[in-house]
């Protein structure tokens, strides 16, 4: 599938996130690649600017984390991201807004391709 | 694989890295991204690429790290940062309103040998920390500036300059401009000299609490700063804010100390007395640093279930600040007893 535009998965990327820690507790790696996985390629941001906006999260109460020594392999070390109660009340809100949001946007479309369509005929 | 040691990846953590002011936090986020970068190099080799190439890839696919950096910035911010030339631009100002508020007595309201002591600070830090750029990093740092100040203008700086909620600030700034209506009533009627205290101590009890906080964190970022070093980011030790607290203990005990002697030169008698206190603080915060965190020096400190002899070697490199200190002592006792 291809990449949507950037600016219109960063309104999104809180919620997407939020989202996918709801399923299980992930490192940040992890949590890309699922939702690369998830969306079929469609959401693919870069990489580097989601460890600023899990941090920003953590820092609000909307997840925590904890380091684990033993993953991965060798001696390497990941941060694993959870959801927190705080972070669910805030995912539900966002869900919320983006159901307005999305009903909004394909209101406005349909009333869009209603007209064109009248046009034409 | 050994990511660590690849310079490509070195020069692009350190990119990331050098643009967070809070470097009590570079460590994590340093260990953070590296540990990204190896998963994604892992998974590149195992689709096919060449080690290289994988290592492009993965950086690639991080994005800019200087915006990165800038992000990361936004949220871990300092609670007080101020650039050198506002630092600078600020300590001028308070003296200049000194001078013309106060006149003759202006230097008096001053913290005593505070810019003296501002230098002094550094070179025990550059010591301490082994760190030759310690020196500078004081004078650019943004507590010394302030803690140079006298109770009601650090109070006031603090409050303007700090990333506190608005009601701290505000509360700062009161107390600040409380402290300084006090003093200055108190200076135009010198038979009601200590009517004031109380807020002139309030200023300063506030001004102490931050500076230890503020001083903790800029000894931390000293350590930190720059290119970690592999085994820190290793580390499995977190001593948390408590450590990097108590941190500041000891460098704000030295400070106050120092005032209080460069105050008293006047007689080499209360020179040596101070310089007793001075000592005594010194080791006290010593003490008390090494039993509750273990290692002054470090963001990421031994924790407790380290043994106490273990935990007090960690310190030992302080004590090299002692001929520093004797040797300043001895240069103090001389020009009081020159003046005397």
């Amino acid at each position: 599938m291809e990449p949507v535009d950037k600016e219109l998965l960063k309104g999104s990327t809180i919620t997407i996130i939020l989202t996918v820690l709801c399923r299980q507790e992930m490192y940040g790696y992890e949590i890309i690649k699922s939702i690369e996985r998830s969306s079929h390629g469609a959401f693919s941001p870069k990489e580097g600017t989601v460890y600023p906006v899990l941090h920003q999260l953590e820092k609000d109460g909307a997840i925590a984390s904890r380091w684990d020594e033993t993953s991965g392999t060798g001696t390497r070390s990941r941060k694993y991201y959870r959801i927190t109660a705080q972070g669910k009340k805030l995912l539900a809100k966002k869900t919320k807004e983006w159901v307005l949001f999305r009903t909004a946007i394909e209101q406005i479309m349909a009333g869009a391709t209603m007209k064109g369509a009248t046009e034409w005929t | 694989m050994d990511m660590i040691k690849n310079q490509r990846v070195v020069e692009f953590l350190d990119s990331i890295c050098s643009r967070v002011l809070l470097k009590g936090k570079v460590a994590e986020i340093r260990r953070e991204y590296l540990s990204h970068i190896e998963d994604a190099v892992d998974a590149g080799i195992q689709s096919g690429l060449s080690k290289d190439q994988a290592i492009t890839d993965a950086i690639c696919r991080l994005g800019n790290p200087v915006m990165i950096g800038a992000a990361l910035n936004r949220v871990h911010r300092p609670l007080l940062h101020l650039p050198v030339s506002r630092a600078v631009a600020l300590v001028i100002l308070v003296v200049t309103t000194h001078v013309v508020v106060f006149g003759g007595r202006a230097i008096q309201l001053l913290h005593g040998g505070a810019f003296a002591t501002t230098v002094l600070f550094g070179g025990i830090l550059a010591v301490v920390l082994g760190n030759k750029n310690a020196i500078f990093a004081a004078w650019r740092s943004t507590t010394l500036p302030v803690a140079a100040l006298s109770g009601g203008e650090r109070a006031l700086a603090m409050g303007f300059f700090s990333k506190l909620s608005k009601h701290i600030q505000w509360m700062t700034f009161l107390v600040g401009a409380v402290s300084l209506v006090g003093i200055y009533l108190d200076m135009q009627q010198p038979h009601m000299i200590g009517r004031w205290v109380a807020t002139g101590f309030l200023a300063n009890l506030y001004g102490l609490v931050f500076g230890i906080l503020l001083t903790g964190m800029h000894v931390g970022a000293l350590k930190c700063g720059g290119r970690t070093r592999p085994k820190r980011i290793r580390s499995r030790f977190s001593g948390g804010k408590a450590s990097v607290f108590l941190q500041g203990i000891i460098p704000v005990l030295v400070l106050f100390g120092l005032i209080r002697i460069f105050n008293q030169l006047d007689s080499p008698e209360k020179v040596i007395r101070g310089i007793w206190w001075m000592g005594g603080l010194f080791l006290l915060g010593v003490v008390l640093v090494a039993l509750l965190s273990g290692n002054p020096a470090a963001v990421r400190v031994p924790g407790l279930n380290q043994s106490l002899i273990k935990r007090l070697k960690t310190v030992m490199p302080l004590f090299w600040t002692f001929p520093l200190f004797m040797t300043g002592s001895v240069g103090m006792v001389l020009i009081a007893v020159w003046k005397s």
